[in-house]
This record gives structure tokens, sequence and C-alpha cells, in this order.
């Protein structure tokens, strides 16, 4: 039967889109997950271009004529106690943060989702195991556990990352457990093992790209986390160090003057929680943006 | 409902075996031992007496084993760096733990039910995009800075409210209790406003609706009682959660809390302390647990039932509401 | 069936419920669904109308317009008026609506499952009706309520038991008993028997027609099982795309029909006579009512349709004081359908 000019224009509507087409438009209609995501990018492109353009001497040249300066049009933010300016110590501080949060996130992820997928995958025993293990290391609150992990390792910017990694693990343990939980015995998945393909290959080839969606959004949320655990143990003093300009550093150095310096708190804190909001943002955008129940 | 709390002590104990193994194991492997931070006060002999009496000269196993058989006969062991019993010390501490995280989870209660039910209600409007974006802004803001900026207005500028300390009473209370429950405040706000969703649009709100029940009415007490499950599961996990300690908030407000205790005596390589402290937020937190549980059978009267028959609640309080990770 | 249809003439007092040229559509993303179609419906004091249409036909829109609980968005009433009582419910304010439902018009809904509050007893749900609606406290509110139980036969006992201690066709029953608890004058009963089983069903008939005629309550029936219709509804109006296709007394429909879609819904009936007979289903499905035809929306599975029947736009053609039909057909004087050939 040929189909008539109308019936093709209607099957070429409901083709229009993929699923991931599909999840970008509904992303783009979200205007917060858009603000957050242009917000990341000049964030991305100051942090990995920054070395190129800013002078160090901008970042750690004293100058102690110019110290405890308050917000002026020639220093945005300030200047601290050694004369140093706030706002391009806050901009070359970025890579501090995001390199935290990533590495962080990515340590998590090579841990948890890995077993995660067993537990989901096997079930059983080797589930029962993970679980419970998972259980007693989310007994203990995140935060401890990260303080532990760094009294362990020692105070360094890569412990820091891997304390604050080390602590999130249970939570993309239990998301990717209930992912995979949900596509185990779908059909392409049996169809596989039918083939007689090794149980790693079915894993990592079939079942943990269905599981990606909830996985995503972890990452993205936990980045959040991460830079905001990150900076809490800088100002806890277990994480890094003043004077380097890591944000949480920063904004603990200025704590000694807020009494009469408060701009030396305030502004290496808006910009965490700027960052910080700009990646909740994109992940509860890609959150809705994925799952379908929510499409309404 | 007897033997359901006999089953959650003993689900406990395996947990409460395998943390303290884990802090045990971790503290062991960090550099130094609680008798370098003691040194000073013993001469050489009482301190080779100590390490004896410490087991370290031993295996990290035996002073578990040590610990362990302490803690089987309900002592939670000794403090070497305050020297007074580890018991004693965190039950000094709880009380202003307790009052911070229940006013905490208070003020986050009566800033994130509103909002959400707001939010859900106006769906897809400014409003819930204005709630959200609100309620993301407290999770945001990291806690140290939120309390430094509290300070920085409330107690340094206008001098309003204390800066710190547990003295002054209520007024204390107030901006520690802010900060904590703005951090809160979104995932609250994001169950309350999801689980309102799924109700709102339900078959029985319509009903209510036909019986000519005012929106207020249908919104306040045929909606909300019906979201409430997911809501409770919540409240209760952030309480769990404030309870064991919110290190950061007590830190800049010298809250002398738990949290604080727990995390001088990791920087001391005080173990017992340590452990001791873990445990008891454990046990505190699975108390939490409890008692949201047995609140969920006021609420839904689907689980009363199931808990009078004994079947497995938490699979049916996960399949009624489901709670957030 | 022929003495029931023979004593419904129209009485010439004013309709209890009235609607006139309703549209309502649904607003979505990318579409608009057009759910109900001006449609117009008379109903007078104590009688019954059936609805009769297939999944989609817009006739719980219809119900749900009626009480002004189209769910906005992404439902629009886009014009009409529906009167209650002389009272238009589509322009009154959100406190008068308050007040209306329940007390003059009241919904029994499809899905007894879903349809009553899980945490609430059955007791509550029925009382806060009354409640609301009559100048009363709450024990006589809940002596109320054990009577409305009792009513639909429910021993008042089982007043403080909550939903999921009972069965379906009980909480079906605590539904009627819900919309009936104020006797309202206008009930609209939305598939009231299609969640139950077939013995349930009947009783649920038995009891719905009973209360009608101690309450003298004006009933619109909705369903597609026509025996249903056949036993207890005076007036039928058969609902096709949003659209009332044809409207008559039950004789008028059921042994004078006209419309080609009302013939199809009686073919596709089985045949009681003859086991062996295939069935004879209506070909084709029904339009999407997101892009219907501007003519007749039938046209396209209508076994006498012309080219000119999709383009023609639609209206009412009267064959007596009470049958409608709506076929552009029927221009030409000697048509009829294969139905009025016996």
């Amino acid at each position: 039967m040929k189909l008539d000019s109308k019936k093709k224009e209607g099957l070429k509507q409901y083709r229009k889109r993929s699923a991931l087409g599909e999840i970008f438009h509904r992303l783009r209609r979200n205007k917060g997950a858009m603000a957050g995501a242009c917000i990341l990018l000049v964030l991305f492109a100051v942090a990995l271009t920054v070395d190129l353009w800013l002078d160090q001497e901008k970042v750690i040249g004293m100058n102690v004529r110019d110290k405890l300066q308050g917000p002026s049009l020639q220093h945005w933010f300030g200047t601290d106690e050694m004369g140093r300016d706030l706002f391009w110590r806050v901009v070359y501080g970025s890579r501090f943060s995001l390199a935290i949060g990533f590495v962080a996130v990515f340590v998590s992820l090579i841990v948890g989702v890995p077993l995660g997928a067993v537990a989901g995958y096997y079930g059983k025993k080797v589930e029962t195991v993970i679980m419970r293990f998972t259980d007693i290391f989310s007994a203990v609150p995140a935060i401890l556990m990260a303080v532990v992990v760094v009294s362990v390792l020692g105070t360094s910017t890569i412990n820091l990352m891997i304390a604050v990694g080390v602590s999130s693990i249970p939570g993309f343990v239990r998301t990717t457990r209930a992912a995979v939980l949900t596509v185990r015995n779908e059909e392409y998945v049996e169809a596989a093992r039918a083939l007689g393909k090794s149980d790693l290959y079915i894993i990592f080839l079939h079942v943990l790209p269905n599981c990606l969606s909830p996985i995503i959004v972890q990452t993205t949320l936990r980045v959040a986390s991460a830079i905001v655990s990150a900076s809490s143990l800088s100002f806890l003093g277990l994480g890094i160090k003043p004077p380097a300009p890591e944000w949480g550093a920063l904004l603990t150095a200025g704590r000694d003057f807020i009494l009469d310096y408060s701009y030396l708190t305030f502004f290496p804190g808006l910009a965490i929680m700027i960052t910080v909001l700009a990646f909740n943002l994109l992940g509860d955008g890609l959150r809705d943006a994925m799952d379908p129940k929510l499409k309404r | 409902m007897g033997k359901y709390i006999v089953k959650r002590v003993i689900m406990l104990i395996p947990v409460i075996i395998g943390v303290s193994l884990l802090i045990f194991i971790m503290l062991d492997l960090a550099p130094g031992t609680v008798l370098d931070q003691i040194a000073n006060d013993y001469t050489p002999e009482q301190l080779a007496a100590l390490e004896h009496e410490l087991g370290y000269d031993r295996s990290v196993f035996y002073r578990y084993g040590m610990y362990m058989w302490d803690l089987l006969h309900g002592d939670l062991g000794t403090s070497y760096i305050y020297k007074a019993e580890v018991w004693d010390l965190y039950m000094q501490r709880l009380p202003a733990t307790l009052l911070l995280a229940g006013a905490s989870v208070l003020v986050s209660i009566v800033l994130s039910i509103p909002l959400g039910i707001l939010a859900a209600t106006k769906h897809g409007s400014l409003t819930d995009n204005a709630s959200m974006v609100a309620a993301l802004l407290g999770l945001s803001m990291p806690n140290f800075w939120l309390g430094l900026m509290l300070i920085i207005v409330f107690s340094l500028n206008l001098g309003w409210l204390p800066s710190s300390g547990f003295k002054d009473g209520f007024r204390s209370l107030i901006l520690p209790a802010i900060t904590i429950g703005t951090g809160l405040m979104a995932t609250l706000t994001r169950t309350t406003r999801s689980s309102m969703l799924d109700v709102i649009r339900s078959d029985y709100l319509r009903t209510a609706r036909a019986k000519g029940v005012p929106e207020k009415t249908v919104i306040r007490k045929h909606a909300l009682k019906n979201a409430m499950i997911p809501i409770i599961t919540v409240i209760g996990t952030q309480m769990g959660r404030t309870l064991g300690g919110s290190v950061v908030t007590e830190n800049v407000f010298s809250w002398p809390g738990v949290g604080r205790l727990t995390i001088d005596a990791v920087k001391q390589r005080d173990t017992i302390m340590v452990t001791g402290c873990i445990i008891m937020s454990v046990i505190m937190i699975s108390l939490i647990q409890l008692l949201v549980d047995i609140t969920y059978a006021f609420v839904d009267p689907r689980l009363k039932s199931q808990y009078a028959s004994g079947g497995g609640k938490r699979k049916l309080a996960r399949a009624a509401g489901g709670g957030q990770t | 069936m022929q003495d029931k249809a023979a004593s419904g003439t129209l009485a010439p007092e004013e309709p209890v419920l009235d609607i006139q040229h309703l549209t309502v559509h649904y607003v979505l993303e990318e579409e608009t669904v057009e759910a109900v179609n001006d449609i117009s419906i008379r109903l007078e004091k104590g009688r019954i109308l059936g609805l009769v249409g297939e999944t989609g036909a817009g006739k719980t829109s219809t119900a749900l317009a009626a009480l002004n609980l189209i769910p906005d968005p992404p439902g629009v009433i886009r014009s009409g008026s529906v009167k209650v009582c002389g009272r238009d419910m589509l322009r009154m304010s959100q406190q008068e609506l308050e007040q209306i439902r329940g007390r003059d018009v009241s919904m029994i809904f499809q899905d007894p499952m879903t349809s009553l509050n899980p945490v609430f007893t059955v007791g509550e749900q029925i009382a806060e009706s009354i409640r609301l609606h009559t100048d009363c406290t709450a024990s006589e509110a809940m002596e109320r309520a054990g009577d409305m139980l009792e009513l639909v036969g429910i021993p008042r006992e089982r007043a403080g038991e909550y939903p999921h201690q009972f069965s379906g066709g009980m909480k079906q029953r605590v539904v009627i008993a819900i919309a009936l608890a104020c006797s309202p004058k206008v009930l609209l009963a939305d598939e009231p028997t299609t969640a139950l089983d077939v013995t349930i069903q009947a009783q649920v008939l038995d009891m719905m027609i009973a209360l009608k005629e101690k309450l003298d309550t004006a009933m619109i029936f909705i369903t597609h099982d026509l025996g249903v219709v056949a036993e207890i509804c005076d007036e039928v109006a058969v609902m096709y795309a949003g659209r009332v296709i044809e409207r008559g007394t039950l004789d008028d429909v059921f042994n004078h029909t006209k419309h080609p879609y009302t013939e199809g819904l009686f073919n596709s009936l089985p045949d009681i006579q003859d086991r062996t007979a295939a069935l004879r289903p209506i070909p084709g499905l029904m339009p999407d009512p997101t892009r219907l035809p501007k003519g007749c929306a039938f046209a396209p599975r209508c076994p006498y349709a012309s080219p000119a029947c999709i383009e023609t736009v639609q209206t009412e053609r009267a064959f007596s004081e009470t049958h409608t039909v709506m076929c552009s057909a029927y221009e030409d004087p000697a048509f009829h359908i294969r139905r009025e050939e016996v």
C-alpha cells in the first residue's frame, strides 16, 4: 500500500527525535539546567586555560601596601592580608575546586559502579555481601569517613580527593545496583547470555550502557557535593592549606579577619556556591530530562 | 510490633561489628597512636605499661578483640586523652547534639513542606521553578560559609544573636539550626514536591473535589496525608544524619556537640573514642529509623495492618512511597 | 425493553442538567486533543440518560466538565455552558462550585480501586460530604454515613474500616454511597459497573435503579455496554470522537436506529440466537483526536460514506421531537441504513 503524503508526515513526526535527542530537547527547555550548563562552560573554560592568560604574579604576588583593601574597581573582590588580589585568586582557584570535584567523583565511580553492577547482576550471595558492606560503610557519616581517610593517608591534595571520593562510594553502589536490577532480566540480556557471552562482556556492553542515565545524574550531583565536602575538609584544616588559592582554603584564611574584612570570606564562598548550584541545576535538569515518568 | 523491634535490634549487631572493625583498622593504618598524644604525661615506664595494657604491643585484631569483649559487657571503653569513660563523654555532648539536630530538622520542615506543596500545586509555573531554585540554593551553600555569613550579619553587625557557644539557650540555637536546616531543605522540598505531584492527580483527590471539599482541604488533608510516607522517610534520614554530628557547623559555632568530639578524637588517634562515638551514632540512627517505621503505621493504615500481620514492612514502606538516597 | 422505551416521553419541565455547546480540549506540548466538540445534553428530573461510545469518545470528559473538574492544565473548556438546576457550573466562583459539587451534582468514578482515599476510613469519607453540605455535627454525619452504607448494602459497623479492607465491588458501593450521600439532583455515573464482575454488576445496577426511584435523581449513565443501557436508561446519547452523533429515547435509538455508527455498535454485539455467527466489528479505529477531520469523523469507517462526508460539516437533523442524528447522508431523502430494512 502506498503511503499518502499525510501519513508519511505523521510517521516523520514520530521518528523525528532519537532517545538522546529527546533528552537533549527536554533539557534545553529547562531554563535552570541551561543556566547551570552555561555557568559550568565558563568555569571549565577558565579553569582549563587560566595558566595561559593569567599572570602568576597576580595570584601570588604580594603587595603589602595594598593589603586588606575592600572591593573596588581595581580589586573587584578586594585584597587579602598580604595585598594579593582576591578576585584573581578566586579565578585561579577554580582549577582546584573543579579538579577535586571531578577526581573525587572519578574515584567513587571506578569503585562504586563495578561493585553495584556486580551486585545487581549476580544477585544472591554476591549481592548480599556487597550491599551489607555498603551498609556498614555508609553507617559512618560521610564527612567523618573522609576525615578518617585523610588522617590515614595524610593531608595533601590527592589524598583529599581520594578521601572525598571514598566517602561517596556507597551512593554509586546503590544507584548502579538499582539501575542494573531493572535491566537484568531484559530480553537483550537474556539473548546475550544465550549466545554464550561472558558475564563481564554482558555487564559492560549490555547492562551498564542501559543504566547510564541514573549514573550520569548521580555523577553530576556528586561532583557538586564533592566540591562542598572538599572545601569543608579544607575548612576543618584537613584539606588544602592556605596559601594555596583553593576556595575552601581562601575562605578559611579569611575567617581570621571576619570581624572587619568579611568580604574575604564572602567571595570564595560565593564562588563555591555558584559552582555547586550550577552542578545541582544541571544534575536536576538531567534527572528530569532522563526520567520519562516526569514527562508531563 | 515487639517481634519487629527485636528483629531490628538483631540486625544492628553485624553493622556495629562491621563499622567498629572498619574504623579500628583504618585508624590503625594512620601514622601515630593515642600514646604519642599523651606521652608527655607519663614516665617511659608507665608508658610502656600503658602500651601493654592498651594492647599496642600486639596486633590490631588483638586490640579489637579487647574492645569487643568490653563492648559485650556494655562498656564502651575509656578515652586516654580525656581520661574518662567514652559513654560519659558522649552523654555529656549528646543533649547539645540532640537539640541542634531537632531544631535543624524543624527549620527544614517548616520551610520545606509548605514550599514543596506550593511548588507541586503550581506545577510548572514560575512559583514552582523559583521554589525549586531556592531549595537548591540552600543545598549549594556550604554550611560553614552560610554559618559565617549569618554570624557576620546577625552577630557582628546587628548584634542580635550570639555567634558561638551553647550558653544563651534558645538564642544561641537559632543561627546553627538555620545553617543546618537550610542545607537539609533542598532534599525535603524536592521530596515533598514530587510526592505531592504523585498524589495530586490521583483519582481519590478528584473524588474529594467532586464531593465539594474546598481546595485547601483537598491539599492539606487528603493529599498531604497520602504524600507523607516519603516525606517522613527523608525527615528520619536527615535527623539521623544530623545526630551523627554536624561537624562543620559545630565547628563554626563552637557548638559542644558529638561531631566535634569525634573529629577531635580522630585527630588525636583516640581509636576507642572514635569507635565509641560512631557506634553510638549508628545506634541513634537506627533508633530514629525505628521511630520512622512506627510513624508510618499511623500515617498509612495499609502499613498498620502489615505490621499486625508481621510482614516485611520495609519492603512495603518502600512500595508505598520509597525514600531518596 | 419495549415497554420501557414506550414510557420514554419527554416531560416539558425545566431540565436539572442542561449542557449547551460544550467543547473541551486538552492542550499538550505539541498537539491538542479535541476530546469534546460542541455537545449539548438536557436531562430532566428522575430520568436516566445512557451516554454510550467507545473508549476515548469523550464521555468521561463530558461528565467531568459537568462538575467543572476538567484537570487544568492540560484541559481547557473552550466554550459552552453547563447548567445544574439553572446555574452555570462553568461561570461560578470556586466557592460556589464547592457548594454545588456533592450537594446538587455528584459523580461516581470509573475505577473504585483508586477513587477512595486510602488513608481515611470509608465512614469518614462519606461523612465528609455530609458535613460539608448539611448543618450537622460530626457524630450525626457519621450516623448518616452509616445509613448510607446500609443503603448500598454494607453493614454500618464497617464504617471504621479503610478502603484496602474492602473488595472491589464493596469499594464501588462505597463510591456510590459517597456520591449519593447528600441526595444530589444530578448523578454522573462513569462506568460504575465496568470494573466489577458480572454478578456484582447486576447487584449494583439494581441498587442504582432503586436509589434513583427513592431519591428521584437524574442520572447520566456512562457505559459502552448496550445491554446495561437497555436495562436502565430512559434516553440514550451516542458519542463518537467528541460529538453526540445520535440521541433520542431508548426506543428511538434502539428500535429506530438512524446513524451508521450506532448501527455498527449493534451489529458488533454477539447474536444470542445464532451463536456460531461471526462477530461483525466496525472496521478501523477511532480517528486521532488531535487531528479530527472537518466533516464526519466516522466517515473513514462508514460503509455508506461518500467522499463528501469527510468535507461536509455535520449538523443535527431531527427525525422526531426526541430523536436527532448527525449524519449528512440523510440529505438524500431516500437514504436509509440496512438495520431499517428489517
